[in-house]
């Protein structure tokens, strides 16, 4: 049930998600000066605290999308599966996120001002 | 619609204490805490505290209920009938799990010197006690048309079936309708006027891939509704807490399947 | 008033819609469309971050970049849609569910229509 409750307000979190990339969308469209305005709030440490909010409900509802498409093809039901694969998504997910954001920071250098 | 907070005349208050009596060894007492409920007093429901002594009774929680019942306060109402896990009746919510009392070992019940809760089915109207009202429980149950259904004239012996299509009821046919699944589901609770829940659904499914029965697709078309079906996510209570193991999430399953394969 | 019908009757209701499977399965196609894009999406991301708003551009603008961007935000808002409508019937009834089964269309589709044209703007400028 927890994996339920949790899949369901990762849907609601990434609602506000999608409403933020079609932000960004929309100020690369109107030009650099915009396209800038966006990109500081999104580097502000509020703003990196939010994405990287989103990056967890992502990598969560993806990976426990992946075990709904699993039990959807009849496969996975057994009690045990179940709660071993509740498991499995909740702990990827958050490596997953953790991965993904030393990534940015070591591999892209992807944080504000980490290139001149 | 999801309900959130009880109304007022359903609020539990705090009722009465049952102390064990004097002498008795206080290592072997667990105190049950069972919801009280009389709707001809006009009284709110309240929680009784029951300090039974486990050793005077058998190893289940039935057990404690009819010690209870027999010794200490006979006001008790609870239902039940075959004490083996056959007839369903004695479901009911024994420490914050739905299960049937009869087959609910004390020693399942971890911790010691924990007080132990038994309250009714959730999320239906109480009759009385630990007595909940199943009249929408069986209707959808009787909605299933839970029994063959052919055109074909009668054949003189009998219907015959492949031991192979047989096998395929396995884990359906053992359901014993205790309601133990439906009511600890979150979308029965919220639409259970349309939702079917998993023990409805079990059933359905049970006919829907009986190799004899002649009206699946018509029993397909009752179940293409977004409630009625479709009101399942998948959240797994049913098969969590099913007293005889069975797996209405996984049967429910197959029915989006056959409905899949009857689009695409 | 308690209204003295059979709970038979109250449980058959209005009948089945004869509906349902065309919205599960759009769910779950739109998820696997999204479950392709995402890992891909948020490599693009990163490397986005990490450069500057000319760089970006010039993927958002090329014909692989518009092109993902298009099919992710369609099925993204697609899923989005049909998830809220679920969420919405399961907790709200009365006249509250269809006001706001309206408001979750509308909105998917504004927001949806705000982000195409971006991207085609993008796309068209070069």
């Amino acid at each position: 049930m927890v994996t339920s409750i949790l899949h369901r307000l990762s849907g609601i979190v990434l609602a506000g998600g999608s409403l933020i990339l079609v932000l960004w969308l929309w100020a690369l469209s109107q030009g650099e000066k915009r396209y800038e305005q966006v990109m500081g709030l999104l580097g502000s440490f509020p703003g990196k605290l939010i994405l990287f909010g989103f990056t967890l409900a992502l990598f969560f509802h993806l990976l426990n999308g992946v075990r709904h498409l699993v039990w959807d093809s009849g496969h996975g039901y057994e009690k045990q599966t179940s709660n071993q694969s509740a498991w499995l998504v909740m702990i990827l997910s958050l490596v997953l996120t953790l991965a993904l954001w030393s990534a940015g920071y070591w591999v892209f250098e992807a944080f504000p001002g980490q290139k001149a | 619609m999801a309900q959130l907070t009880l109304p007022k005349n359903s609020k539990i208050t705090k009722g009465k204490h049952w102390p064990a009596p004097d002498g008795s060894d206080p290592a072997s007492i667990t105190t049950f805490r069972i919801y009280r409920y009389d709707p001809d007093t006009g009284d709110n429901p309240r929680w009784d505290l029951y300090d039974v002594d486990t050793s005077k009774c058998g190893p289940m929680t039935l057990h404690v209920l009819i010690y209870i019942k027999d010794e200490i306060d006979p006001t008790l109402s609870f239902r039940r009938s075959c004490r083996e896990g056959i007839c369903g009746s004695c479901a009911m919510n024994i420490d914050g799990r739905n299960s049937i009392a009869c087959t609910k070992g004390l020693d399942e019940l971890k911790g010691k010197g924990r007080v132990i809760s038994i309250s009714p089915l959730p999320h239906l109207s109480v009759v009385k006690d630990l007595v909940p009202d199943l009249s929408d429980f069986y209707a959808q149950h009787a909605a299933m048309e839970p029994y063959l259904r052919t055109t074909t004239p009668e054949p003189q012996k009998e219907w015959r079936q492949a031991p192979e299509d047989r096998d395929r009821l396995d884990g359906l046919y053992e359901c014993i309708m205790c309601a133990s699944c439906s009511t600890a589901c979150p979308s029965y609770w919220w639409n259970g006027d349309k939702y079917l829940g998993p023990a409805a659904l079990l059933q359905a499914y049970r006919w829907l891939i009986d190799s004899r029965d002649e009206a699946t697709g018509e029993r397909l078309d009752a179940l293409e509704d977004p409630f009625r079906l479709y009101r399942c996510h998948t959240i797994m209570n049913c098969t969590q807490v099913c007293p005889k193991g069975l797996n209405p999430a996984k049967a429910i399953g197959e029915i989006k399947k056959m409905l899949l394969e009857r689009l695409v | 008033m308690a209204r003295l019908q059979t709970p038979r009757a109250k449980i058959t209701g209005l009948g089945s819609a004869g509906h349902g499977s065309q919205h599960f399965l759009a769910q779950r196609v739109t998820a696997l469309v999204l479950l392709m894009l995402v890992p891909f999406v948020l490599f693009q991301f990163l490397a986005a971050f990490s450069s500057g708003y000319e760089s970006v551009r010039i993927w958002a603008g090329s014909l692989l970049g518009t092109s993902t961007l298009l099919v992710l935000l369609s099925a993204m808002f697609w899923h989005l849609k049909l998830g809220v409508q679920v969420v919405v019937e399961d907790y709200f009834g009365g006249w509250v569910r269809p006001a706001l089964l309206l408001i979750n269309f509308f909105g998917c589709l504004a927001f949806w229509l705000v982000g195409i044209l971006s991207i085609l703007k993008i796309f068209i400028e070069g």
